[in-house]
């Protein structure tokens, strides 16, 4: 998968148009679920792109350097070790990563001035949020991006995360391009059936033969 | 690659993917213009295998826009998507 901000933007305008749902049916074994209960703080609904990982305990060094480091369109995600979190990414920090054209924002732990983030362009999700920012700068890493552990899923870098409000989960950067066209497909077929739901003025029951179905009749069937 | 290799290619794999799922779909004649999707012999569901080897025999990845989605459903899109010049 190219690392071309211009690449990376197009498959992004892509993804805006499926969605999580389609690419985890369309592709259930290429995709990981991500465990985390993230949640927009910025106001976009979602965020897709390559991922550059870094790991903190409650310390701004490491998130400093990462944010450095970021290339154009990718992903930044913070892993904070510390619970509860402290906040590791504000208004300043996503003003920075606006100007550095960053696909956005994930921190595993929390961010503030929520307000602000939402006039700021850039995607921001976090799994909380609070006013007490991190105030140590002394954990400095040498390498960067790392590999991130979540509780038995490894986060690795380059790897494409992908998030709306249905949930998160990630693809190997060889199979993006695949993984969203049959994304595309199903949600092509979906809206398909949509509409002859509309047109047709038949039930999703009556359109798939769900009664033939139950009675062992029939397979039960719009070819999705 | 040529357009009769690549869609004999195609419909051998399409037919032993169904013939894995316990489909007997031998004898079921292929155009290059019929809806795959509305002949059942491939879903949604199944369409990343058919895309991931497609990729394996073209060496290009399959990369479209919603423009292109229409060429995903006959074998003969499919090639237009392939074919020097095409979609990649």
């Amino acid at each position: 998968m190219s690392d071309n901000p211009d690449d990376i933007a197009q498959l992004r305008a892509r993804f805006e148009a499926i969605g999580c749902s389609q690419l985890s049916d369309a592709s259930a074994d290429l995709i990981t679920l991500l465990p985390l209960a993230l949640r927009s703080r910025s106001g976009h609904p979602s965020i897709c792109g390559p991922m550059f990982p870094v790991v903190t305990n409650d310390d701004m060094l490491p998130c400093l350097q990462a944010l450095a480091d970021t290339p154009p369109g990718w992903v930044l995600f913070i892993h904070n070790t510390a619970a509860p979190s402290e906040a590791l990414v504000g208004d300043i920090f996503a003003t920075s990563a606006l100007v550095q054209g960053l696909g956005g924002i994930i921190v595993n732990g929390a961010v503030r001035d929520v307000a602000e983030l939402r006039s700021i362009d850039v995607p921001v999700f976090a799994t909380s949020v609070t006013y007490v920012s991190a105030r140590t700068t002394d954990q400095k890493v040498s390498e960067l991006p790392v590999s991130a552990d979540l509780g038995g899923v490894s986060i690795k870098p380059g790897e494409w995360v992908f998030g709306d409000d249905d949930g998160f989960l990630t693809v190997g950067a060889s199979r993006v391009s695949a993984v969203l066209a049959a994304g595309a497909i199903l949600r092509d077929r979906e809206e398909q059936l949509k509409r002859a739901i509309h047109t047709t003025g038949e039930s999703l029951a009556e359109l798939t033969g769900l009664d033939a179905f139950v009675e062992g009749r029939g397979e039960l069937g719009w070819k999705i | 690659m040529e357009q009769v290799a690549f869609t004999e290619a195609v419909v051998s794999h399409i037919k032993q993917m169904e013939k894995d799922a316990g489909r007997d779909v031998s004898q079921v004649v292929i155009e290059p213009d019929t809806n795959l999707f509305d002949l059942g012999v491939v879903t949604s569901f199944s369409i990343i295998r058919l895309i991931l080897f497609i990729e394996e025999l073209t060496g290009t990845a399959i990369d479209l826009s919603n423009e292109e989605l229409d060429q995903f459903y006959t074998l003969g899109g499919l090639y237009l998507m392939i074919r020097p010049g095409g979609v990649r």
